[in-house]
């Protein structure tokens, strides 16, 4: 069955029971400013198989989760979980998007997604979190790797 | 006696023919012992199919007849008919289910086809061995009673009243009419509702052999079908019917008001009210939880009394109960709204102005809060920019999965009224597709289009208010590809009706399951919708699944016609599958009648000896008696435990 | 505790579980929830979720989260791990290198849940020694712990109620206003800042217009969406945006009297002087 693909990935995605009735395209910030991004539209082409042309065209990458499409479609489709598993679909091609590429580079060397590189108070001194009596992160390199490798994340994380 | 077995083996068409082998199965059920002849038809419940039954047993002497075919539901009546016809006892039928059992079931051809013949085998060996039976003839009561007094209860009153019948109605209410009496107009036609309505509430009450009990409820059903022995509590009104003139100067004088039920919230009542002014009995109603001398049960107040010049108030009257026996019922209670507060994201309760249809429906009521004007509750103005939304708490896993039926034809009917009332409005109606089903409904919807209601193929995901109570409806617009920002001065929510909590006590009253919807469930949806599954039990109107007035009151019609022809005769034809006890075997234990489902067991006491009996009326056969019998003293003709024994071994027969 | 980018939030935060008792640790060596792999593949969020769990139940101890997105992204990732047994041999498998073991036996909580249940605001009114009187705030809870209504930390996440609650004992106001629910768009401007920011300038602009004192969050990427881009905002809707952004344990500590730089609120980069000057804090 058309979907099946995507079902592997995330089970509870229902993007057959659609009736389109735009709740989720309404009520999407994304949609507001991109006149191109339709939640529905996005779940009707995965599950027509036009999964090649979502993914070229680059638009699965816009979602920010906000989750109102999950929560208030009246029959369950999770349109917000099938953008995330044409994403990792996308993954897999090696097609994800830089900004993805960087978080993940990023936590394999610092363990987080930002580096922690200190901020800059109101009177202009740079403080770390050492300064400032935080506790500092001690998250091995190595250990990200192997972790990165044995759950098999399909990026190549570089040196 | 000579066993001369018929086996007649139905293709069903393809059902049947598609997954079984008919012609090795006949040819199979032909060797089996006592079978004389077997035979297959395309269709054996098709005239050409019953003749060929009824000529094997006039010409053949055929004295016993297996039907292998669908489900005994279906057709046993059809088949013991020609069992009958020819002259035949018509219990002397085995019907062997090979449809709904077998090749509906399975998909492998081969070994459907060998679990056919071990069905066949058993329905032959069980009817080698049944006696022929006859049916339990009773008293039939030629009384009805109709629980439930809105448009379906009181059309099929009207019927069963002009047909002879003795009908009583038990309405919960202090007023019978049901929803329907504060409708405004109704689809498609814009017929005033209380002019359609008021003449047949006119026409029911006068009519001599109707009785109407209002603020009354069943309470207790006993005895079986034809026989019904009912128990119903009269509520006290605290005014007597009879004296009361409606001048309402007790109102005017009641210190306690409370929220209006028949106005949703919109409005209030005081403790001591009518309904509305057409409200049969035309008579005030105390509310005893709002009334101050009612709940603190001393003597304070009292100010209607007072007010009251003919005398008509009396705080001293109590529940009464009344019992009488019916022959049949008709379940007739209709359904409650949706309750919107549970979809947080409207703001239903919160945002003054987001409103139900139910609502809106007492707005442009005379008799309602605004004396039909629409207004915005917030505000008290007249709305410019009305939004209606459809299938709110309906077509959605989350809360009713059904579809509300009534809530396109509702909204378009609203919009039209509001651009009568109200002039020049903006209006939209969100419905991802408008349903308009019924005669004039798609007309209907045209015109609605035609006088500028624009119609949006996309819901709301959420709404949000300004600081003066205007509503933001953002909502996609599929045709334009435009997500609209609409600033809304009323919404409307558009919902439906659902099974209450007097679906819940009925169907525990009378034994009468419901579908996973709730409402009550019909014997059949497609052949008998009117019917429960219950004999003797129908059911009218919503009671059964929503649905618009025409399609309530042909329903109606529909329980009425069938009530009359189950009461036609003077005697009920029961089926003789009822438990009998043999008093020699019995140890007076008491299991049986401690087991029974339905309290048909009960001890006869004599000087000389104690008995239990069975009534045959209330009785269904179901054997749950006879299998908890530690002696063997129950049983119930023709599935005696030898019988049932020869069909366990003809099926784990191991050659076939 | 799952610790925060946000330096003055965890400082913030600290501060009040310090003040009313509330035991905690931080693990050096816990690393990012994953919750940025997710999209990418679903296997090493998981196992990355699975390892933060695994290092608290090692520790017998429940997970405060002060991110929206850590607080999904751990429970999600509990209840995927135990209702899919394939899944959770597979990361256990990674894990038992590290003599680590998910079993999923601790509850993650988000930090206002803490405030809310083990605090309660009755020990909080106990404390106040600067009422926020008349101070009108802009509530702004995020998205992700409002959806899934499962994981909700307010049990009508329509019409949550909790945030409110506690600035009402604080002696400040925090009315409804139509935007409330509009998300930071953290997300999307991975791909589009831009369109973000659009987004971002809306609610911000409103807020504004609206008259609100301060926009009060409870999620380091909320806070940083709308406090740390401003300038930026400002230039590409075409109006000037000043708004204070203040994180709510900030807001808790100021009514206590604690000392703003106590609370790290010299390291906020949105003009908080503004809503300090109100409450009587010449400068920071």
């Amino acid at each position: 069955m058309l979907g099946t693909e995507l079902k592997k990935l995330i089970s509870w995605i229902q993007p057959e029971v659609c009736f389109g009735c735009n709740k989720c395209v309404s009520g999407c910030p994304v949609a507001e400013i991109h006149n191109e991004y339709r939640p529905n539209r996005i779940v009707r082409l995965a599950y027509l198989g036009f999964v090649d042309e979502l993914i070229e065209s680059g638009v699965i990458w816009y979602c920010t989760q906000c989750l109102k499409c999950s929560e208030r479609c009246p029959m369950e489709v999770y349109p917000a979980s099938v953008i995330v598993a044409l994403r990792n679909i996308a993954s897999k091609r090696g097609m994800t998007h830089e900004a993805w590429v960087k978080m993940a580079k990023n936590v394999s060397i610092y363990g987080k997604i930002l580096p922690d590189m200190g901020v800059m108070s109101k009177d202009r001194k740079l403080l770390k979190r050492e300064d400032l009596g935080l506790v500092a992160p001690a998250i091995s390199r190595d250990l990200i790797r192997r972790l990165f490798k044995e759950s098999k994340l399909p990026i190549d994380i570089g040196e | 006696m000579d066993i001369r077995i018929g086996v007649y083996i139905c293709h069903c068409g393809k059902n049947i023919a598609s997954t079984v082998n008919v012609d090795e199965l006949r040819e199979f059920a032909s060797r089996l012992p006592n079978v004389i002849v077997a035979r297959d038809y395309i269709y054996m419940c098709s005239s050409v199919g019953q003749d060929l039954i009824r000529k094997d047993i006039e010409e053949l002497g055929v004295n016993r007849v297996v039907v292998a075919a669908c489900s005994p539901t279906m057709h046993l009546e059809t088949f013991r008919r020609v069992l009958e016809e020819a002259g035949l006892n018509k219990y002397l039928l085995e019907m062997a289910n090979i449809r709904e059992k077998c090749s509906w079931v399975h998909t492998d051809p081969k070994k459907a086809t060998e679990k056919a013949k071990r069905i066949v085998s058993m329905a032959v060996k069980k009817v080698s061995s049944v006696e022929p039976l006859q049916e339990i003839r009773r008293r039939i009561h030629k009384k009805v009673l109709i629980i439930g007094g809105g448009v379906a209860g009181i059309h099929a009153a009207i019927e069963l009243a002009k047909a002879g019948y003795h009908v009583t109605i038990v309405e919960k209410m202090p007023t019978i009419g049901g929803k329907m009496m504060f409708f405004d107009k109704t689809f498609p036609t814009l017929d005033c509702a209380q002019c359609i309505l008021s003449p047949r509430i006119s026409e029911v009450t006068k009519l001599e052999n109707v009785r109407i009990f209002t603020n009354s409820e069943v309470v207790e059903v006993t005895g079986g079908p034809g026989d019904f022995n009912v128990r119903i509590l009269r509520k006290p009104r605290y005014v007597d019917e009879m004296k009361c003139v409606a001048c309402g100067n007790c109102a005017e004088k009641c210190p306690v008001s409370v929220p209006n039920e028949w106005w949703f919230g919109l409005g209030e009542r005081k403790a001591i009210y009518i309904p509305f002014p057409q409200a049969y009995p035309n008579s005030y109603v105390i509310d005893p939880d709002a009334c101050l001398r009612l709940r603190l049960r001393r003597d304070v107040c009292g100010l209607c009394m007072q007010a009251c010049d003919r005398n008509a108030i009396n705080f001293d009257m109590k529940e009464e109960f009344t019992e009488d026996r019916f022959g049949a019922i008709i379940i007739a209670i209709g359904g409650e709204p949706f309750e919107p507060s549970k979809i947080g994201e409207y703001g239903y309760g919160e945002f003054k102005n987001v409103i139900t249809g139910i609502q809106f429906e007492v707005l442009t009521n005379v008799s309602g809060p605004t004396k039909g004007e629409i207004l915005c509750p917030k505000t008290g103005r007249k709305p410019k920019t009305l939004v209606f939304i459809q299938c709110v708490g309906f077509r959605n896993e989350n809360f009713n999965r059904y579809c509300c039926r009534t809530g396109c034809m509702a909204s378009i009917k609203h919009a039209i009224l509001a651009k009568e009332k109200l002039g020049d409005v903006d209006i939209y109606i969100c419905a991802p597709e408008v349903r308009a089903f019924g005669k004039g409904y798609e007309e209907f919807y045209k015109r609605a289009r035609e006088e500028g209601i624009k119609f949006i193929r996309g819901l709301p995901s959420e709404l949000k208010e300004e600081e003066d109570g205007t509503l933001i409806v953002e909502v996609y617009d599929p045709i334009s590809d435009k997500i609209l920002n609409i600033k809304a001065d009323l919404v409307v929510l558009s919902t439906g009706l659902q099974a209450s909590e007097n679906h819940r006590n009925l169907s525990e009253i009378l034994k009468v399951p419901r579908s996973p919807d709730g409402f009550i469930l019909e014997k059949h949806p497609k052949l008998d919708p009117a019917a429960t599954p219950i004999a003797g039990i129908f059911v009218a109107g919503v009671a059964q699944g929503p649905k618009d007035i025409p399609d309530s009151i042909s329903h109606a019609e529909a329980a009425a016609a069938r009530v009359m022809s189950f009461l036609a005769k003077d005697e009920l034809e029961l089926e003789p599958f009822k438990a009998e006890i043999n008093n020699e075997l019995c140890s007076k234990c008491l299991i049986c009648m401690h087991t029974c489902p339905f309290n048909a067991i009960s001890i006869a006491e004599t000087d000389s000896e104690v008995k239990l009996i069975v009534d045959e009326v209330i009785c269904t056969g179901c054997g749950v008696c006879a299998s908890s019998c530690p002696t063997g003293a129950i049983t119930i003709p023709n599935i005696l435990p030898k019988q049932i024994m020869l069909e366990v071994e003809a099926a784990l027969e191991v050659s076939i | 505790m799952v610790w925060s980018s946000q330096y003055q939030y965890e400082i913030s935060a600290r501060k009040i579980l310090d003040t009313f008792g509330v035991d905690y640790k931080t693990f050096p060596e816990q690393q990012c929830c994953g919750k940025p792999l997710m999209c990418v593949n679903i296997d090493t969020w998981l196992t990355l979720a699975a390892r933060v769990i695994a290092i608290a139940e090692r520790e017998k101890k429940d997970i405060i989260t002060l991110c929206n997105g850590c607080y999904l992204s751990l429970n999600e990732a509990r209840k995927i791990l135990l209702e899919t047994p394939e899944k959770l041999e597979l990361v256990n498998n990674i894990l038992s290198k590290e003599n680590l073991k998910f079993t999923g036996n601790i509850r993650i909580r988000h930090i206002v849940s803490v405030i809310w249940e083990d605090i309660g605001v009755d020990r909080i009114s106990d404390r106040i020694k600067i009422r926020l009187d008349n101070l009108k705030l802009a509530v702004h809870y995020g998205c992700h712990v409002l959806r899934p209504k499962e994981f909700a930390i307010d049990s009508n996440p329509e019409r949550p109620h909790i945030v409110e609650d506690i600035i009402q004992t604080l002696g400040a106001e925090s009315p409804y206003y139509p935007e409330k629910f509009d998300c930071c768009m953290i997300l999307l401007s991975n791909a589009d800042v831009k369109g973000a920011d659009i987004i971002r300038g809306k609610k911000l602009l409103a807020i504004q217009r609206r008259k609100f004192d301060a926009l009060v969050t409870i999620c380091p990427l909320c806070q940083q969406s709308y406090e740390t881009r401003q300038k930026r905002i400002s230039k590409l809707i075409k109006e000037k945006i000043s708004v204070p952004v203040i994180y709510l344990t900030q807001l808790i500590g100021l009514a206590l009297g604690i000392p703003p730089k106590e609370l790290g609120l010299h390291l906020n980069t949105s003009p908080v002087e503004v809503i300090l000057k109100k409450i009587g804090y010449e400068h920071i």
